[in-house]
């Protein structure tokens, strides 16, 4: 082939790329403009098969919803969605909304990145009065609501009913008393051959059921050392280093583990833990948190994820969202979400469904929302309080630290934190 | 014609061999400028304000971040924890470095066999090795505590137990990154010139002797570099952390980037303050790393 014919060759191979490239982008502009699909981007921290339900039900909204809306979810750990969220915002390259924590839901909140959903509840087609109080008041900021309910939770006892039986104990017995509580998981810890009695968990729940408080009611002044808290820090010391009932190293996901392993006798825990005792062909009960005293008032701090729109978001893409958290909160998707993931329904006509109620496990769950409150709603130190003062107050005392000094310490530090001087 | 004697005025400048020399380290420094030297200028510029990762009101705050430092246990703790760890890590990892470098400086098969053996830790993820150690070493499901208590010994808590957490994290991080002190000191050794060894045997030096007065002094540059990037690596310990034991027990084992992130990257999402942290850090490693390079050079010096 001579140069001449390299030349025509190279102009007729250009033509006809810029004629693809033409056409391509005619066709796109096409599909574009004859469709009125508008497509909303989700984040959310669901990856276990919470994750894969939450993808079935994304799945089945974007083929049923008759307001042409299309929902793009984009699915991380927790932990992937709090670092990623905040720097999003910041380069405002957030989705159009999110599900997320209620405890952190403040932080975002009181730097001005979400945006105000109280208006959801006036949307065609939501009745505000199907969704229990408890529930709303979860994402209820001075006044606003900026968080739809998505799922409530709360913390529980489970048990192992194998454990039991092996103890000497009746494998239906459902703890109603702290002294119940540690005499059983003694019981079980004397079996041995690496089976762990109990766990220390979540300060905040025991310290109510003891009658304690770490805030003040205007939540500006902490009031964690006090003679009731001074009571739960003894119990966590009693249990972890004096009776060794579990090993105090082990936290989070590997006392899940344990549980899942059939290591473990008792753990307080959320409702994520029925998957993976279910999954691991598990023995198990699942009740309320104990407590205090045989006739002693229940109470509990309830706790949930929800819907939320980062400010970044454009108001032509708010009717879309609603869509999807009106489809979210109706009874046969809400009603789904609880069997599949074994989660306490927050929706009145679920609640009152009869499948729900003869689920033993739901409907045991479902009795402790019914008294459960909001530990400080839109508290913007709440997660700061919790991970850098609570949890490390806790971790040294059932390590054998003194209780009195730790309190003393922990006082310090969220009064510092609350003054944000921190 | 002006144009081209130009244009040829320009070639030949650059073709100096000195002046080549820029041409090709502009990429590196370009990348060094856009990814280190502005980033720290930044960093150091933030570390005087209250400025949260939303950048919501942003004030100047002064040395107020720096005077919070100091009264700060958890930072000041923190560096210690570095320090610690770098106490641990630097001399067993040089040491294994070169140890191995020595012994398997003959180009056998079985010395290239256990070259590549030792060099496989390098190239995976610290990710997975944390992992895999933590799941070793689980003192209730690990492998490694069942042996133990199967031969009648009782098994520490790796990872849980204050003591033992980060003499276990520096023994990690040896493991995963001695092939890379061994394949640099490994390529030093080869270089020296095997008639010292002649003349050191006619002397009627031991292995030992020569060892210690042939190769270590041969090997000081190596040796130099070798200190000097796992010193300043150490004192920048991270992932190995995060995955195994996240900073517990009790704080015991957390590094000061992991403070830095704790504060920068999780509520309450402190930048100003995190930038604070970091820029002391950066003085310390500063120091630490022109102090170290000072006194390699001075032993170079001593050497000639």
């Amino acid at each position: 082939m001579n140069k001449h014919s390299w030349k025509k060759l190279s102009v007729l191979a250009l033509t006809g790329l810029a004629a693809l490239s033409l056409a391509a982008c005619g066709s796109k502009s096409a599909s574009s403009s004859s469709s009125k699909t508008t497509t909303i981007t989700f984040w959310n921290g669901f990856t276990a098969s919470d994750g894969t339900n939450l993808k079935k039900i994304v799945a089945e909204y974007n083929k049923t919803n008759k307001d042409h809306v299309k929902v793009k979810m984009d699915q991380m750990s927790w932990d992937n969605f709090n670092e990623k969220l905040p720097t999003a915002i910041t380069a405002k390259k957030a989705p159009d909304f999110v599900a997320m924590n209620y405890g952190d839901m403040a932080g975002y909140v009181h730097n001005g990145t979400m945006k105000d959903m109280s208006d959801f509840y006036n949307y065609k087609g939501v009745d505000k009065s199907n969704f229990q109080q408890s529930a709303i008041n979860m994402g209820k900021i001075k006044g606003k609501d900026y968080f739809i309910p998505m799922q409530v939770q709360g913390n529980y006892l489970y048990w192992n009913k194998d454990l039991f039986k092996k103890a000497g104990i009746d494998p239906n017995t459902k703890i109603q008393t702290m002294d119940q509580y540690m005499k059983i998981a003694k019981k079980i810890k004397a079996l041995g051959n690496g089976v762990q009695g109990t766990y220390w968990s979540d300060f905040a729940q025991w310290s109510l059921v003891y009658g304690g408080s770490i805030l003040n009611k205007a939540e500006t002044k902490s009031t964690i050392n006090s003679a009731a808290n001074r009571k739960v820090l003894n119990q966590f010391r009693q249990m972890m280093y004096v009776d060794k009932l579990g090993n105090p190293s082990t936290q989070g996901v590997a006392v899940d583990n344990l549980m899942f392993a059939g290591k473990l006798g008792l753990e307080v825990s959320g409702p994520w833990l029925n998957e993976g005792m279910i999954k691991n062909h598990i023995n198990y009960g699942v009740t309320q948190f104990p407590s205090l005293t045989k006739n002693g008032k229940k109470q509990a701090w309830l706790a949930g994820v929800g819907f939320g729109i980062p400010t970044s978001t454009d108001d032509s893409k708010t009717k879309a969202i609603y869509s999807f958290v009106k489809y979210w909160n109706t009874k046969k998707t809400s009603k789904k979400w609880s069997q599949e993931n074994k989660c306490a329904p927050y929706l009145k006509d679920v609640a009152a469904d009869k499948q729900i109620k003869n689920d033993p496990v739901i409907s045991e769950l479902a009795k402790q929302t019914s008294y459960s409150k909001v530990m400080w709603p839109g508290n913007v130190h709440a997660s700061d309080i919790t991970t850098n003062v609570i949890t490390p107050m806790c971790n040294k005392v059932v390590t054998g630290s003194d209780v009195n000094t730790q309190l003393k310490l922990a006082d310090q530090k969220i009064n510092k934190i609350l003054k944000g001087d921190n | 014609m002006e144009n081209t004697s130009r244009w040829s005025r320009i070639k030949s400048y650059w073709n100096r061999p000195n002046h080549v020399a820029y041409i090709f380290i502009l990429p590196s420094l370009i990348a060094l400028l856009l990814f280190a030297f502005i980033p720290v200028v930044i960093g150091l510029g933030m570390s005087f304000f209250n400025v949260n990762i939303f950048f919501n009101g942003t004030k100047f705050v002064g040395l107020q971040n720096f005077v919070r430092f100091l009264s700060d246990s958890r930072a000041i703790n923190s560096i210690w924890h570095t320090v610690y760890f770098t106490v641990l890590e630097t001399p067993v990892q040089v040491l294994v470095g070169v140890l191995c470098a020595a012994a398997l400086s003959r180009n056998t098969r079985f010395n290239r066999f256990c070259r590549s053996t030792f060099y496989i830790p390098v190239v995976c993820s610290l990710t997975a090795i944390g992992l895999v150690f933590n799941m070793l070493l689980d003192p209730n499901i690990g492998w490694f505590p069942h042996l133990l208590t199967r031969i009648g010994m009782t098994a520490p808590d790796f990872f849980g137990n204050a003591h033992w957490a980060m003499p276990t994290i520096a023994f990690l991080t040896v493991w995963k990154s001695f092939g890379v002190t061994m394949i640099i000191m490994l390529t030093a050794v080869q270089a020296i010139s095997p008639s010292l060894y002649e003349s050191a045997e006619m002397d009627g030096a031991s292995r030992a002797q020569q060892f210690f007065h042939v190769t270590i002094p041969q090997c000081i540059p190596a040796l130099g570099f070798c200190v000097l990037t796992n010193l300043t690596g150490s004192m920048q310990v991270f992932d190995q952390i995060f995955v195994t034991t996240g900073g517990g027990p009790n704080f015991k084992t957390e590094s000061t980037v992991q403070y830095i992130y704790n504060r920068g990257f999780a509520a309450p999402y402190e930048l100003g303050y995190a930038s604070t942290v970091a820029t002391v850090l950066f003085i310390i490693i500063a120091i630490l790393a022109v102090g170290s390079n000072l006194y390699m050079s001075h032993k170079e010096q001593q050497m000639r």
